[in-house]
């Protein structure tokens, strides 16, 4: 638009701005000055209106939307959602749209809010805000709208699943219930006392809601308030920064804003910002306005919002009352420090207004407090007026007494209260900051690494700071190596195309730019050689051979170019301009069209440097796709309108041909690596054709799903099950061969093009954006590798794995199984040692690696009597039998064994003969699973927690009780700290993870110190780190199935991998403290597999990013004209993860 | 696949049982609508699809056989009298075969009047994501379109738009007049293509 151009240039003195002719080309009646300056201007007249038939225009468009103000986005308003119906959408909004919606297999009404763009694409992101809904989930309170958890759309983004709430936004409400007038103030009071309870049960759920605004709030036609979005809003508002491409810019609904919120700085944001979004909730419904000119231009709302005072509501609204302006300017002061300390105090204040009581906001006025106090009990203060003569002296002695002693009460209740307040205010500070410095540090850090800006990549680097102490960055990059595996970049700018040498394992690189192919080597990220190629500077393709022997290059015009990479060889194929063309080992097919201006597949021998023509055959259309299957044999080609011509791939031989059918039609042609395989994709369904039979795969067609948005590309990987799917938006899915066409999951959200997955399986080459670099990104997926746990050996149950144990060296790592098996891996290899233990017909509980020898502790599940085992050279030997099971076993050689049995009795007994020593009867109901029992060497104490006694504290030479028992319900786990023997963890079927002081006595004692959090079910697995540092849990429910580390220092979470489908039933520390196992329960739905058992790296992400550290430090150095400050301690660390990692 | 015949030329196209490129095109122009509609008047997914293909079969069969002309009525109004009934017939087959447990009923209730005004929405949709498509392959600047369509399309506040994109008022502005201006013309001759649809 030419105006729009000009006013770029400024506005002309005396013309109306953007703004204003904006709004009056919607409408606005033009006031004394612009209707002036309108009649004389000709320029401004023309714009409006200009500007006013864009509106016109625009009307067709943006009318009709949910809510009169908006319209449907461009997808039409319609979301998918596996497992519930949608009906429309409900709302949308500048965070995303909420849909209304049904589960399908309940009928239940819900409401699914789909966050705006794509930030939730983020693999960062859209783990937090996976996080996020988990915890809101667990909020369950009448005033709380519950949230029921998260899930996934159709096209990948992620969505979270609400409890559907008919009603009304807060503000439309209250607006209704003043203009009914008589008892509009109560009623809403009481709402916001409501809300304001509900707030304060979040908050000591250590939950803020950060972004309380009338929309925020439904009030149903009964008049029950109910907060939306609570804890999501963070995420919420990333997602809305997805749009900008400007970050720090704020974002949110300014005019709720606290403050604080509006100064900067996330750490300033507390309980006390969601107590003044509150306290503008409540004005605005009194008073029918905010404090400040939320039509203002933004700075002047910000200048407003800092620090202008607030005008007393009863100067707006003169029913509300001196005592509703003191609650409502509390809540609105300025500095946090003099606002309602938590929600709770507002609440009690509001319900002391509601009971005619004092409100707490005016205490610094004692005459109010008295003046209150008399009116409420007006009649009971004359009567004791009329006998307070009398009774004078004898009351004046007894009230002094009874003050004192009041007086002592409140100080314990207030103190008591303030203790309590601070806990919930620094918990709730602790997980925002923790939250926020993963965020930063995780942005800072993947920005870096995938372009390394120097600003950011300093950031990054200099974020991590010492490296022997967890610093949030670390833990970022620990989350972003996790999660986001990339493992390699190749520094070459520019349009490039990629490869992998399936022979060596190098990543070739065309560079069309500068006209060569690149040999790199991943491991090194070491430039190996480069050969010359011309063709390259007009190539718009490149596939190379599965054997890597043959380049193929495509230009814009000509034919294509076959280059033998070994050689440097290049031939031409033909004369004719190549529309498309694929390559298999010794043979091509080009898709040209012809001199005769039809269309024709060209197949080619290119056994030899000069490629000869096999056969011709006419494919009649534009055509683009061509593809062998993965044993060569077979040809397939798809022409635009839908024709599919199926060859023999030696011959040239049309073996199958399909006309185009009206419906459906199937354009694009793909291989996925299974032989005389062909997958076919249309715009609706998929066929999945196998050779010699066709026919019966197009029959057969499905519905698309899964892989929804549109498949560019599917890459086999030769030497595995798995294969590449690349997405029409450049998302890199993972599928296995085996498993039907529409499942796979994807890999983070990266726009990748060029992408080639190695021959092993184990990494994928690819370009991505934003950052215009090739990338290695490793498919060995959440930096775990599962180890192969077969199907049980017998048939008394699955192969569910019930303990795992490294041995003392580290090297190996013995998990024992439901099935009755052990067996051995080596770590470093991850593969079996020998066959696995067998001749054990029950259940292996415990196992106990000590002094050379492995004990077994079994469960007889309900078939026969549980035994210890002692293996040695010698073979297996039982040294006691007849103990129900066995829950907890610690040995030490030469000395003693000790166990905890199912019958709630603890044995001490001789680890060589089995002799029994001791033995203690601590309870006798004792019928629950438990692995609570633990052995404290250093102490002399056995810590024990049958089920129903609580912790047992007992010693361990004669099993007497040395202290006083620790009531714990339903405990599953105890474990103690190897660097710390007084610290102890504890965690059972209340899901929460304790850590507990042990001081040795006499008597011994075990004080709680502080608790971790929660995992949403019962958790099975505890360990600690060699160190000390960190507390592995997992959750032993599908709930909660997750692995998490908490750093014991901070007490706080790192992080969370979700490896298991079931649950975990134990977990280990390496030695060494790199090597995390993890075992638990089978796959419900294939059992077969046994249980899963998975070898966590956890210094996999060191030796990462010590492969680059150099690279990145000169960047750093390039920029800063200095190295990092930490690059000493960096390249310490990074040779020490070097090593380790050989 | 989307081409610059006109609806007329489309249809002319179809009387050549061979020309699969016609029936496409029109296939590719008339099925998200149809679609879009199934879906707000309650059919599921798989519904959804059946109906529509169930249509475009039956209006291929009829307009080969000649029972369509063109004088007589839109295009649009034909093929909506055709998928309202297979709306309902693919419902009833969902309830037979206990896939539902939502009533044919629920279909039913929708008058022919309130199907054409859901097409109408959904045809405004096609045009719009098309011409959006176009001015993108154009090379329009994607932070200009996205101003365009929060603060043009979906009317979020100004302030909320230079807030998420990290633009200044005057460049919002000038996004959506610009863009408008630019979408004009496309939608314009999208109508045209769209003729009687």
């Amino acid at each position: 638009m030419g105006s729009g151009a000009e006013s770029d240039r400024g506005t002309p003195e005396g013309c109306l701005d953007l703004a204003s002719l904006d709004a009056l080309a919607a409408g606005v009646s033009p006031g004394s000055r612009a209707a002036e300056h309108l009649s004389a201007c000709d320029r401004c007249r023309g714009m409006l209106e200009e500007m006013r038939g864009a509106n016109r225009f625009l009307q067709r468009f943006a009318s009709g939307g949910p809510d009169g103000r908006t319209a449907p986005p461009a997808d039409g308003g319609t979301i998918r959602v596996r497992g519930y119906e949608v009906s429309g959408m409900l709302a949308f909004g500048g965070q995303g749209a909420v849909y209304r919606a049904v589960q399908s297999g309940t009928g239940r009404p819900v409401a699914i809010k789909v966050p705006l763009g794509d930030a939730m694409r983020r693999p960062s992101t859209r783990y937090r805000f996976q996080r996020e809904i988990e915890l809101t989930a667990r909020l369950d309170h009448p005033g709380i709208v519950r949230v029921i958890g998260p899930c996934e759309l159709t096209d990948g983004r992620l969505g979270c699943v609400m409890e559907f709430i008919e009603g009304e936004p807060f503000d439309r409400w209250a607006d209704a219930r003043r203009a009914e007038g008589r008892g509009a103030i109560r009623g809403i009071v009481q709402a916001a006392a409501q809300i304001a309870d509900a707030i304060a049960f979040a908050h000591q759920r250590a939950i803020l809601h950060r972004d309380i605004k009338p929309s925020n709030v439904v009030v149903t036609a009964g008049g029950a308030p109910h907060i939306l979005d609570f804890g999501l809003a963070k995420s919420l508002d990333e997602s809305a920064h997805s749009f900008a491409t400007l970050t720090g810019a704020f974002v949110g609904t300014l005019s709720y804003s606290a403050p604080e919120q509006v100064s900067g700085g996330a750490h300033a944001i507390d309980m006390r910002t969601d107590v003044y979004a509150l306290g503008l909730l409540l004005y605005q419904a009194l008073t029918g306005r905010l404090p400040h000119d939320a039509d203002a231009p933004t700075a002047e709302i910000l200048r407003q919002i800092r620090e202008l005072a607030p005008p007393r509501p009863s100067s707006f609204a003169p029913g509300v009352g001196n005592e509703l302006d003191a609650v409502l300017l509390k809540a609105l002061a300025k500095e946090p420090d003099r606002r309602y300390a938590s929600a709770a105090e507002m609440r009690d204040d509001l319900r002391a207004w509601l009971d005619g009581r004092a409100v707490r906001a005016r205490f610094d006025s004692r005459w109010y407090v008295l003046r209150k106090t008399l009116r409420r009990h007006r009649w009971a203060a004359l009567l004791a007026g009329a006998g307070l003569v009398t009774v004078t002296t004898m009351a004046t002695l007894g009230l002094i007494v009874r003050e004192q002693s009041v007086r002592a009460r409140l100080a314990d209740a207030v103190r008591d209260a303030r203790v309590l307040e601070s806990h919930w205010v620094r918990l709730a500070d602790a997980r925002s900051t923790a939250i926020d410095n993963l965020e930063a540090g995780e942005h800072a850090a993947w920005d870096a690494l995938l372009d390394p800006d120097p600003v950011l990549l300093g950031n990054a680097i200099e974020g991590i700071g010492a490296v022997d102490a967890p610093k949030p960055a670390y833990w970022a990059l620990w989350e972003i190596y996790q999660r986001t595996p990339l493992v390699f970049t190749v520094p070459v700018p520019g349009r490039r195309f990629s490869g992998f040498d399936t022979a060596t394992g190098e990543v070739i690189v065309g560079l069309p730019d500068r006209a060569v192919f690149q040999w790199w080597d991943p491991s090194s990220d070491r430039l190996l050689r480069e050969v010359g190629a011309p063709e390259l500077a007009r190539a718009r393709g490149l596939g190379v051979s599965p054997d890597s022997v043959w380049g193929l290059v495509i230009g814009d015009a000509g034919p294509p170019t076959l280059v033998n990479l070994r050689t440097g060889l290049r031939s031409a194929m033909g004369d004719e301009t190549a529309l498309a063309a694929a390559l298999w080992n010794d043979r091509a097919v080009v898709l040209v069209k012809s001199h005769d201006r039809d269309y024709d597949a060209v197949l080619w021998d290119t056994s030899a440097d000069l490629p000869a023509q096999l056969a011709r055959y006419p494919i009649s259309s534009f055509a683009f796709n061509a593809v062998f299957d993965a044993s060569g044999e077979y040809l397939a080609v798809t022409t635009e309108e839908g024709r599919i011509i199926i060859a023999d791939a030696r011959s040239g031989e049309t073996l199958y041909s399909r006309t185009p059918d009206y419906l459906p039609r199937f354009v694009a042609a793909h291989s996925r690596g299974v032989p005389g395989e062909f997958l076919f994709y249309g715009a609706e369904r998929i066929a999945q054709i196998q050779m010699p039979d066709p026919e019966a795969g197009f029959a057969g067609a499905k519905p698309r799903s899964g892989f929804l948005e549109g498949v560019r590309a599917l890459m086999p990987s030769r030497g595995t099950d798995r294969y590449i799917a690349v997405t029409d938006r450049g998302r890199i899915g993972v599928g296995d061969k085996k498993a039907p066409i529409t499942e796979g999951t994807f890999l983070p959200a990266i726009s990748a093009s060029n992408v080639i997955v190695s021959d092993d399986g184990r990494f994928v080459c690819a370009s991505v954006r934003p950052s215009t670099r090739t990338a290695v990104l490793s498919l060995e997926g959440e930096g775990a590798r599962r180890l192969p746990f077969p199907a049980p050996i017998t048939t008394s149950g699955y192969a569910t794995v019930f303990d795992v144990e490294f041995s003392p060296d580290g090297r190996s790592l013995l998990a024992g199984a439901m099935d009755g098996s052990v067996r051995a891996f080596d770590v470093l290899t991850a593969s079996p040692i020998g066959p696995p233990h067998q001749s054990l017909a029950r259940g292996v509980s415990v196992i106990r690696a000590a002094g050379g020898t492995t004990f077994l502790g079994t469960h007889d599940m309900g078939l026969a009597d549980a035994e210890i085992i002692r293996l040695d050279d010698g073979g297996p030997r039982t040294l006691i039998s007849g103990k129900r099971w066995i829950c907890g076993l610690e040995v030490e050689p030469g000395v003693a064994a000790w166990a905890l049995t199912g019958r709630g009795e603890l044995v001490k007994l001789n680890p060589e003969s089995g002799e029994l020593l001791a033995q203690v009867q601590l309870e006798r109901h004792a019928e629950a699973w438990t692995r609570a029992f633990a052995r404290v060497p250093e102490l002399g104490i056995l810590l024990a927690g049958p089920a129903g006694a609580g912790i047992v504290l007992l010693d361990e030479r004669t099993l007497e009780e040395c202290g006083p028992s620790v009531p714990a319900a339903a405990l599953r786990h105890i474990a103690v700290s190897p660097a710390d023997p007084t610290l102890v963890a504890t965690a059972g079927d209340d899901g929460m993870v304790r850590l507990w002081r042990l001081r040795p006595g006499p008597p011994a004692t075990l004080s709680p110190i502080s608790q971790l959090g929660a995992h949403a079910g019962g958790v099975f697995g505890v360990a600690f780190s060699p160190d000390g540092r960190l507390l592995a849990t997992g959750g032993g429910t599908p709930e909660s199935k997750d692995i998490r580390l908490w750093d014991i220092h901070q007490t706080r979470e790192l992080a969370a991998l979700d490896l298991f489908e079931m649950g975990v039933f134990d977990l280990a520390f390496s030695p060494d403290g790199r090597w995390l196992a993890a075992g638990g329960e089978v796959r419900l739905d294939h059992p077969e597999e046994g249980g899963q058992l998975f070898l966590i790296d956890l210094q996999a992400p060191d030796r990462c990013l010590a492969g680059n550290l150099e690279y990145h430090i000169a960047r750093f150095a390039a920029e800063h004209g200095r190295e990092p400050s930490q690059a000493g301690a960096l390249r310490r660390w990074a040779e020490r993860a070097r090593g380790e990692g050989q | 696949m989307f081409s610059d015949r006109t609806t007329t030329a489309l249809l002319n196209g179809l009387h050549d049982p061979a020309n699969h490129q016609a029936w496409g095109e029109l296939d590719a122009r008339c099925r998200p609508i149809m679609i879009g509609v199934a879906r707000r008047i309650g059919l599921t997914e798989a519904e959804a699809e059946d109906a529509v293909q169930a249509t475009m079969i039956a209006f291929l069969e009829a307009y080969r056989e000649g029972k369509y002309q063109r004088e007589r009525g839109r295009l649009s109004a034909f093929l909506i009298t055709i998928l309202r009934s297979r709306a309902i017939d693919a419902r009833r087959r969902a309830v037979n075969r206990r896939e539902t447990a939502a009533p044919v009923e629920a279909v039913e209730r929708f008058s022919q009047d309130e199907v054409g005004r859901f097409w109408l929405d959904e045809r405004q949709s096609q045009l719009f994501r098309h011409a959006m498509s176009e001015l993108r392959e154009d090379g329009a600047d994607e932070q200009m379109l996205a101003a365009f369509e929060l603060f043009g399309i979906r009317g979020v506040s100004i302030g909320e738009v230079t807030g998420l994109l990290g633009m200044t008022r005057d460049e919002v502005y000038n996004a959506k007049y610009r863009i408008t201006k630019r979408l004009q013309p496309i939608v314009a001759r999208l109508d045209d293509l769209y003729e009687d649809i």
